[in-house]
């Protein structure tokens, strides 16, 4: 793992366009500025583990309980 | 294409139906290419199966059974923003059956389709706001199993 030492107003660079600058540092925490070309996602750390959570327990899910379910009709599909 | 998929086993699938998740689903990068799969039918939880991973498949529904308004408007902004157009988007939620609760969504990250492109991304909307497990209302959905129970 890379361990830097920044001070406010300087960035570090990632390949793929990413750059993170430290814009503030308070008793509260550090605040960043976080450029990324689109298409990448910027997620704070604890949401993507939520997500990444709760899809692998949908993956997990046991077919046989969610077979039982009867969705309305709205959710018949598009595609 | 033959897909052997561990849930669903042996099943013919036709690929060039295959919807794209160029990063993937979040916590599971490496898996890109799915097909939907509806194998109890429609009005039934659909499947979202890897075509990579034949182990990875993810129960999914209509983010319109989640409400009117769920999740736009946001929704087409974070899709451009991910790289999906957003003419002809669907929206699909991945939900999980949790024990004593019943249905849980992830309202939070949605599922983003461009149709025309068959291209496709997890966004994340206002975790302020929605749950990536979100217990549904029990009369949004109907379980057979409680019905069954409850007429004998």
């Amino acid at each position: 793992m890379l361990i830097l030492q920044r001070r406010v107003g300087e960035r570090i660079v990632l390949s793929g366009g990413i750059e993170i600058t430290v814009t503030g540092i308070t008793k509260r925490g550090v605040r960043l500025a976080v450029n990324a070309p689109r298409g990448v996602a910027v997620l704070r750390g604890e949401v993507h583990d939520a997500i990444a959570d709760a899809n692998g327990r949908a993956a997990d899910s046991e077919g046989d309980e969610l077979d039982s379910i009867v969705l309305p009709a709205a959710a018949g599909g598009s595609l | 294409m033959q897909l052997v998929s561990t849930r669903f086993g042996n099943i013919e699938v036709d690929d060039t139906k295959a919807i794209v998740f160029r990063q993937g689903l979040i916590g599971f990068p490496d898996a890109r290419r799915y097909v939907l799969l509806y194998p109890n039918g429609r009005g039934k939880v659909a499947w979202l199966q890897s075509l990579e991973v034949t182990g990875l498949a993810f129960p999914v529904v209509d983010g319109a059974m989640l409400g009117n308004d769920y999740p736009q408007p946001t929704a087409a902004r974070l899709a451009n923003e991910a790289g999906i157009g957003s003419t002809d988007l669907a929206i699909l939620v991945v939900v999980a059956v949790q024990k004593g609760v019943g249905l849980i969504a992830n309202m939070l990250a949605p599922l983003v389709i461009d149709l025309e492109t068959r291209s496709g991304a997890q966004i994340v909307l206002d975790p302020q706001k929605y749950s990536a497990s979100a217990q549904l209302a029990p009369n949004a959905y109907a379980s057979a199993n409680a019905t069954a129970n409850a007429a004998q």
